[in-house]
């Protein structure tokens, strides 16, 4: 069976070719990445495939040179390929920027190893083992279903991200973040209504699917025909829910940063080398250490993000402003992007999932923000919430879609209550969902006759 | 007007990308039903600016050769870096011919002419409020050939710049924006001949932040909503326009199966593809699969026409070609994607659509991000620039609308199509692609939607 192999010293390799390429008067940050996955697909009726993405790296040269910079978007590039990258942006300098200030201080310690390597664990899925137990776990995903309710899928999947970075200046530095995800579909009475959700951890029995299939019968009772709408002011966020709830709330703030702090139940953290989350990693795509800090504290306050062209929240010039370690590639950007690594809300005291679920709640199952962050005018969010009504955890039936808008700090203190066993969840950023208890009084949106 | 111009070797180069794209199905010709080959060399440079200043500069570089072939009834599809082109012979298991010819010379690194707005420039004389500007400057020197088995051999070239202003105000301590953008494609762009534009695009960014801030209405609405010229079409591509792209439209879906129902686009409605717009973000000579860029009717008085095709969904599904293959790069696979999405003219005095009710009116200047289900037709869209006209006919800025509801409700609600006319340049994204449409269109007042505002 296939394995998902370590490939950095390939990236290692093309980084060490660009800087041997550089010309005496530049120098150059190299940073590269990739995310490949093995993917075990088992239907309803047990038949089962593999399928492997194994891409090649991705990443940027940052090419200096008498005060300028320029960047050279790296799509897989190649040891042969990379002095054509240099070649093709060597012309364009009269074009690029003054280089920012490389020497700030760091905000973190580095983690990083003598050997200038790091791992979230050295544990590998037997994905034979695990195709062997696929029957069980679907059992157990069952186990949390409702009458009905049946498990039409399982995946089971292992995720083998890297990423290297290498300077001009010397640093030579490496992270592997290794996970496993399992995905379960569910389907209602007569296949309607299908509906996925995902758990993720550094090892396949640290996932609780019984759980996992609690989550999915709330969800799929909330995608069906809408009921009554939800007249109270107190909601419970599933994990996906919260999860999708604080990824939109990063992405904004880290646009638009708080202005007007309010006391909060929690606070909310970013923990970027952790291991249990989707994106550990020690440092960013400039090389800067990341770390363990609050993003918001319970003060309400929004604590420094910067990177080597942005600072957020500053209580300084950028130029003085040490670096965080949130600087995040998009190949669709210019420039590296302010960003969170892993993010979470603290857990609030004696509060556990089963407690919040007790008796009968509105859960949210689905939080589905309204529009991209880069195309509103600034710090407002809203969204749409697919909710069930349920009975100590069990759904009854669906509500009618809710809609909640304001500003993100609106969002922040209307969080009453935070469960304490967190699941990262994928994407740009790692979010980490918990049941969490909301007080939508101050978010809800109000039907206005004009 | 300070302008900075960079220069590399000149070189078109197509003539060497057909080359390699001819040897390429050459080699894949011989083992497969279908082969198609198609080689790209562009460069993207992209300038930001912030208050006057160079923040960054970015060039990708994307070339290399996509290969597609149909072996066995199965589809397959593989790229190729310059560097790895001499293993394409062995891609297919059918070894290489002794004596056969290795890969034809790929041409130099390309020729880069382009003129970036000076940082300055772009700032606002007289600006009537304090604000920040940050500006994107996306230049595109395209270069591709296309070569298959059925006979197609094509190429072209083509420029593109994309300009896009980010206006920020700061009211009470909050930031607030405004956006703006401008496009210039032909073999003109990127030259340095835009006295004043860039203000002008970056003034009107500024009112649209300016009013931003003005906005207090908030809650959840009920009320006729007028799209304005482009925003309206904006709505149509994304409710009928994706429904009819030849992948989407053999989707075994509760939502397509009843759009294709007769009656469910109103009869008012006329909607064509058209990518042989001088001035449209989504134009082409050729697609990304070799075939000649032209206009597709995508509904006639309410009658749905031709789904919109790829090779493959055209081979798959029995299509009729309509040359809209399109990809972001030669990494990625052609899927069927609109070009310029273009609404005729209508016969309604624009301001009379605007005309409120008892509830009032939204008038929507820009659709934002959002999405449709295409399973159930449910929808939702952030509008920008947008303004609430009360029932007394007083205008009040809206800011971060969420448009939302159901697409053949929303359908069967259009009322009056303007006789004004206007364009737009958006990205648009599908399976991870991120690729330029142009939006062109009239206005379009629908008798009810719902919105809130935040």
């Amino acid at each position: 069976m296939k394995v998902l192999n370590r490939r950095a010293d390939q990236a290692i390799a093309v980084a060490e070719t660009v800087q041997a390429a550089l010309h005496p008067t530049e120098s150059a940050a190299t940073f590269l990445e990739r995310s490949a996955r093995r993917r075990l697909v088992c239907d309803a009726s047990g038949k089962k495939q593999l399928l492997v993405e194994d891409p090649a790296f991705s990443g940027f040269v940052r090419l200096e040179r008498d005060g300028r910079e320029l960047y050279l978007n790296a799509g897989q590039p190649t040891v042969p390929t990379a002095a054509r990258l240099l070649a093709t942006g060597r012309p364009l300098f009269s074009l690029g920027s003054p280089a920012a200030d490389g020497g700030r201080p760091h905000a973190h310690p580095s983690r990083q190893t003598a050997q200038g390597d790091w791992h979230t664990t050295r544990d590998r899925l037997d994905m034979s083992a695990a195709a062997s137990r696929t029957g069980a776990l679907m059992e157990a995903v069952g186990e949390g279903l409702r009458p009905g309710q049946a498990v039409a899928g399982l995946h089971v999947s292992d995720i083998l991200r890297e990423a290297v970075f290498l300077d001009s200046g010397g640093a030579r530095l490496e992270d592997q973040c290794y996970g496993v995800e399992l995905t379960a579909v569910v389907v209602g009475e007569d296949g309607s209504h299908m509906v996925s959700a995902t758990r993720y951890a550094t090892a396949l029995d640290d996932i609780d699917p019984v759980e996992l299939g609690r989550e999915l019968s709330v969800l799929q009772t909330a995608m069906g025909a809408a009921g009554q709408p939800f007249t109270g002011t107190r909601v419970v966020l599933t994990p996906s829910a919260t999860a999708q709830l604080l990824r939109a709330l990063v992405n904004t703030i880290l646009l638009n940063p708080l202005a007007h702090p309010v006391p909060l139940a929690a606070s909310l953290l970013d923990e970027g080398p952790c291991a249990a989350g989707y994106g550990a990693r020690t440092f960013d795509c400039e090389g800067t250490p990341t770390g363990s800090a609050e993003l918001v504290g319970r003060d309400g306050r929004q604590r420094p993000v910067a990177t080597r062209k942005t600072a957020l929240a500053d209580d300084g010039p950028l130029a003085a402003a040490p670096l965080t370690g949130h600087a995040w590639w998009n190949p669709l950007k210019n420039f590296p992007q302010p960003t969170a690594g892993n993010v979470r809300m603290t857990p609030t005291a004696g509060t556990t999932a089963r407690g919040l679920l007790a008796g009968e709640r509105c859960v949210v199952a689905d939080a589905r923000t309204l529009g991209v962050e880069e195309f509103r005018s600034g710090g407002q969010l809203a969204f749409r919430l697919l909710a069930a009504r349920t009975v100590d955890g069990v759904p009854q039936e669906a509500y009618a879609p809710l809609s909640v808008e304001g500003p993100a700090i609106d969002f922040l203190s209307s969080v009453t209550a935070v469960g304490d066993d967190v699941s990262y969840f994928p994407g740009q950023i790692s979010a980490g969902g918990a049941y969490l208890e909301m007080d939508l009084t101050r978010i809800t949106s109000k039907a206005v006759r004009s | 007007m300070a302008v900075t111009t960079s220069r590399t070797t000149p070189a078109n180069g197509t003539e060497e990308l057909l080359e390699v794209a001819r040897w390429a199905v050459e080699q894949l010709g011989r083992s497969a039903q279908y082969a198609q080959a198609y080689a790209e060399r562009t460069v993207e440079v992209r300038v930001e600016c912030l208050d006057g200043e160079a923040l960054a500069t970015c060039v990708e570089p994307r070339e290399g050769l996509a290969c597609m072939v149909r072996q066995d009834g199965r589809w397959r599809h593989r790229t190729f870096s310059v560097v790895e082109l001499p293993s394409l012979p062995r891609w297919l298991g059918s070894g290489e011919v002794p004596g056969a010819e290795g890969p034809p010379p790929w041409p130099d690194p390309q020729e880069v002419e382009f003129t970036a707005v000076a940082a300055r420039d772009w700032l606002i004389q007289d600006a009537p409020a304090a604000h920040s500007l940050r500006t994107m400057e996306d230049f595109t020197a395209r270069g591709i050939a296309v070569v298959d088995t059925d006979g197609v051999r094509s190429a072209a070239t083509s420029r593109l710049v994309r300009r896009r202003v980010e206006a920020t105000v700061e009211h009470d301590g909050n930031r607030f924006r405004g956006l703006n953008r401008w496009l210039e494609r032909g073999p003109r762009a990127g030259g340095a001949d835009r006295d004043g534009v860039p203000q002008d695009v970056a003034r009107t960014a500024l009112e649209h932040a300016r009013n931003s801030a003005r906005a207090d209405l908030g809650g959840r609405h009920r009320t006729p909503v007028v799209f304005g010229p482009s925003a309206a079409v904006g709505l149509l591509h994304e409710l009928v326009g994706h429904a009819l792209e030849g992948d989407n439209f053999a989707m075994q879906s509760d939502y397509i199966a009843k759009l294709r129902k007769p009656g469910a686009v109103p009869a008012s409605v006329t909607m064509y593809d058209d990518a042989t717009l001088a001035d449209g973000y989504g134009s082409y000579d050729i697609d990304d699969e070799g075939f000649a860029g032209g206009t597709t009717v995508l509904v006639s008085q309410g009658e749905l026409g031709s789904p919109l095709s790829s090779v493959r969904t055209a081979q798959r599904h029995g299509y009729r070609p309509t040359g809209n293959g399109r990809r972001r790069d030669y990494r990625a696979l052609p899927l069927p994607r609109a070009s310029n999405t273009v609404v005729p003219r209508g016969t309604e005095d624009p301001r009379a659509l605007l005309a409120p009710s008892a509830d009032g009116l939204l008038q929507v200047g820009c659709l934002g991000a959002g999405m449709i289900d295409l399973r159930s037709g449910e929808f939702h869209f952030a509008a920008l620039n947008c303004t609430y006209i009360t029932p007394e006919g007083h205008r009040v800025p809206v800011r971060d609308v969420s448009l939302f509801g159901d697409a053949l409700e929303t359908l069967a609600r259009l009322e009056g199509t303007g006789s004004d006319f206007g364009g737009d340049s958006v990205t648009c994204g599908k399976q991870g692609q991120m690729l330029g449409i142009g939006l062109f269109s009239p206005s379009m007042r629908f008798s009810a939607l719902d919105w809130s505002a935040a």
